[in-house]
């Protein structure tokens, strides 16, 4: 902040203070920029919570949007609610359902619908608004990323039985439909709604939204579950992690789960401020376009995964709180008999030298949006540079590098879902889905057998051999895993790390000491 | 025809002199030495960093030892080699906007004064509506659109600086319009190049020389908050602006990673804005003694 200094010799010379001035003003200017100021404190009874989010000014209010920030995932939490919340067992927490049964061969399920469930207008929630979701998902028209999830269902196969019952008629067997239906961003508004009235059944309603600013939504308090005691959550929105950590350590936000791992030294010696580690981690990925050069050679792919450092960018980009990655996708315990890749610059080189690609140089965009991203991408680029491999880290900013999201040849992305979700859109035709545009007919083959069963180990013994494909010839450097650091106000009671992401989604039983 | 080339009189000391006597007054002096030192220290730099600016040794914010002698920064890398490294960049783009935005404002304002009329009002309109324009806000809008280049922060830079350089050399300009020199220059039929170059431009030098060091200064200044901002130099070069962005998370626990850019920024901006004064004082100075 500005801090003013007053004294004899400043009359004498006025301009001497124009450096420090312009110096101040930079830090002031930097400060405002980074950080997005928030006024005013919560309501009379459970207050309101101001919750740090990456977001961009692209960002719309819709349900379903195919370019997605952090704000939209954590707003339509509050606004929105899934068929069920998936749990770390591998089961499901009920909420807009109450159970999903299916016949013998898994050719027809069965979601009962939970009853006297209704939306932010007081009308009730039916049969009618599920079959209408479903419907605008598998349109394909709306080029939804859902689609990719249930793209097994035919529309016409859609029945309502009643008020609260829907039957799914599937043309041939689909085992893990219940996991597929019970997608987080599978969610439901009421049927003919405008997407701006975000007329969802979460407990919370919106009040409003500015893009790239900030949402704000408030208790609704005819929830079907246990209402919220907050009175309002405001998210305000930031370009960067680091933007959004600045606010936190400032006190202008109560909790951000954007968190720079870099900065947790000082945030715990920060007082009044609380550290949350996720149970599960998210894999910062560097993705590498399969179907143009360099990266259509197989040779280049691989060499680029043994040029990073993985053990170096687990301490220093990650700061080592999570754990080698293996070059595969998915978190669950079917992990195939691949030994551990690590740095091997010799085969590296010569494996550029058979690509005819020893002298390589290329761009690698990022926009650095999750913490320890833009660290990965400078210690592969460094890496790079010892074998004359020259990477230039490109970064850039979160609106425009989304804008190109499927189209980038270098670019990085990050990975927080189970692996049974993540398939479909690695093995979609969609560029924006299948960003790295790989297509490889074995693994394409076994994901077929893989949504064919519904017996898990089955389904682990495929998702195997499917993940060995990955490491040997996939087109994604998975260096190292990362949990989401979340840092709250210790005047916030209640917040729990959302399950898979780990990030602050559940704001239902936050209170808040104003 | 008036054959014979009027003296210059007015208030005007002769160049030479007025040059000799602020490169010798004791306040530029002390700036001059300051930014060469600083412009020494940031060209020579890094021929001396004991490490690769951008090689990861260490973990990140480790203490001073194991041959990095003031420890590692945000990310492992040498935190010497990155501070000797780091001026470079800053130090080029500085010039190069300064010159650029100083010839540009420079001819502007002298044009502006010449020709007066329609030309003047039009060319100060237009450096009023570039005035109003924040520069640090415009940058940072142009380069979220085209993407970060050492170029186009140079050129952004020096578009910041034309608009105020141009005022002052045309405020500078016009009462040398009305001297003899000038007249007789216009009246014998000398082109509008020659007088500017010849007559205006050599009777406006004082001021000139006061706006290339505060233009300096910003330029410095300018270009480190765009990097510390995240739209100037991009990582892994190193720069001191860049650097106290990079590290300020970790400035409890490794200050100087912050703390020595900063300082070499701000030595920089002192010693030009050192320099800056001292030149107005002097030519303060002879002014008065002249009046």
């Amino acid at each position: 902040m500005l801090s003013r200094m007053v004294g004899k010799g400043y009359r004498r010379h006025p301009r001497m203070l124009a450096p420090m001035v312009a110096s101040a003003m930079a830090l002031s200017l930097a400060a405002a920029c980074s950080s997005d100021s928030s006024e005013g404190q919560g309501g009379a009874s459970g207050g309101m919570l101001r919750v740090g989010v990456v977001a961009s000014t692209i960002s719309t209010i819709d349900a379903y949007s195919n370019l997605r920030s952090q704000d939209f995932y954590v707003r339509n939490a509050s606004l929105f609610e899934p068929l069920a919340h998936r749990t770390k067992d591998g089961g499901f927490q009920w909420a807009l359902a109450t159970g999903i049964t299916h016949n013998k061969d898994n050719t027809e399920w069965t979601v009962k619908l939970r009853p006297n469930v209704k939306f932010h207008d007081g009308s009730a929630f039916s049969a009618d608004d599920v079959i209408a979701v479903f419907q605008r998902i598998l349109d394909k028209k709306n080029t939804l990323i859902e689609r990719n999830y249930i793209d097994f269902m035919d529309p016409k196969g859609i029945e309502k039985v009643d008020d609260l019952t829907v039957k799914f008629k599937l043309a041939k067997p689909y085992g893990p439909f219940d996991f597929a239906v019970t997608n987080s961003n599978i969610i439901f508004y009421k049927k003919g709604s405008k997407p701006e009235q975000a007329m969802g059944t979460g407990p919370f309603s919106l009040v409003s939204f500015t893009p790239g600013r900030e949402t704000v939504v408030k208790r609704n308090d005819t929830y079907w579950g246990t209402k919220p005691k907050l009175d309002k959550v405001k998210l305000i929105s930031f370009k960067t992690a680091e933007a959004s950590t600045n606010a936190l350590i400032g006190g202008q936000i109560d909790a951000s789960s954007n968190i720079l791992q870099t900065s947790l030294p000082t945030i715990e010696k920060t007082p009044g401020k609380k550290v949350m580690k996720s149970d599960v981690n998210l894999k910062v990925s560097i993705g590498m376009r399969a179907d143009v050069a360099p990266f259509n050679d197989v040779r280049v792919r691989q060499a680029m995964r043994l040029i990073i450092n993985r053990k170096l960018a687990l301490t220093n980009a990650f700061d080592g709180l999570g754990e080698l990655a293996n070059d595969y996708s998915g978190f669950d315990k079917c992990v195939p008999e691949v030994p551990q890749r690590d740095q091997d610059l010799n085969q590296a080189k010569k494996l550029l030298a058979d690509a005819g690609k020893s002298n390589l140089s290329i761009d690698l965009e990022t926009a650095a949006n999750k913490p320890g991203m833009l660290q990965l991408t400078q210690i592969l680029a460094e890496d790079a540079k010892k074998i004359g491999v020259n990477i230039k880290v490109q970064k850039m900013e979160l609106g425009a590098y989304l804008e190109k999201w499927g189209k980038r040849t270098f670019y990085t992305g990050y990975d927080t879902r189970p692996y049974l979700e993540g398939v479909p859109e690695m093995i979609s035709k969609d560029d924006t889905l299948n960003h790295t545009h790989w297509h490889d007919p074995e693994f394409e083959s076994l994901s077929k057998k893989l949504y064919e069963t519904s017996d898990p180990q089955q389904q682990c013994d495929i998702s195997k051999q499917m993940k060995k494909i990955e490491y040997e010839r996939g087109a994604s450097i998975l260096a190292a895993t990362n949990p989401t650091v979340s840092v709250y106000s210790s005047k916030v009671h209640g917040l729990v790390p959302d399950y898979p992401s780990g990030n602050l989604y559940d704001f239902t039983k936050v209170s808040i000491n104003n | 025809m008036i054959r014979t080339r009027p003296k210059e009189q007015g208030d005007q000391a002769p160049p030479r002199t007025l040059t000799h006597r602020v490169l010798t007054a004791r306040q530029t002096r002390l700036g001059l030495i300051m930014m060469l030192v600083m412009i020494v220290f940031a060209l020579a730099g890094p021929f001396f960093a004991p490490h690769s600016p951008t090689a990861v040794l260490a973990k990140p914010y480790a203490d001073p030892g194991d041959g990095l002698v003031l420890g590692a920064d945000s990310l492992g890398r040498d935190i010497l080699s990155r501070i000797l490294s780091g001026g470079a960049n800053l130090t080029w783009m500085a010039f190069a906007a300064t010159f650029i935005g100083v010839t540009l404002g420079t001819t502007i304002g002298l044009v502006a004064a010449f020709k007066g009329g329609i030309v003047e009002a039009l060319l100060m309109r237009l450096v009023d509506i570039m005035l109003t324009f924040p520069t640090i806000i415009m940058a940072i809008l142009f380069i979220s659109m085209v993407g970060p280049s050492r170029v186009i922060l140079v050129v952004l830079v020096a578009i910041g600086l034309t608009p105020g350089m141009a005022r002052v050399m045309r405020g500078a300009a016009r009462p040398v319009m009305r001297r003899e020199h000038v007249m007789w220059a216009r009246t014998i039929g000398l082109s509008s190049r020659h007088i500017l170059m010849r007559e205006v431009l050599p009777s406006v030098t004082s001021p000139l020389m006061v706006e290339i060091g505060l233009r300096l200064m910003w330029s410095v200044v300018g270009l480190a908050s765009l990097s510390f901002l995240g739209f100037g130099v991009q990582p892994p070069a190193s720069d001191w602006g860049l650097m106290v962005s990079e590290n300020k998370d970790g400035l409890a626990i490794q200050p100087l990673a912050v703390i020595i850019p900063a300082v070499c920024v701000a030595l920089f901006t002192i010693g030009g804005n050192l320099f800056a004064e001292g030149a107005a004082r002097v030519i303060g100075r002879t002014e008065g003694t002249r009046s």
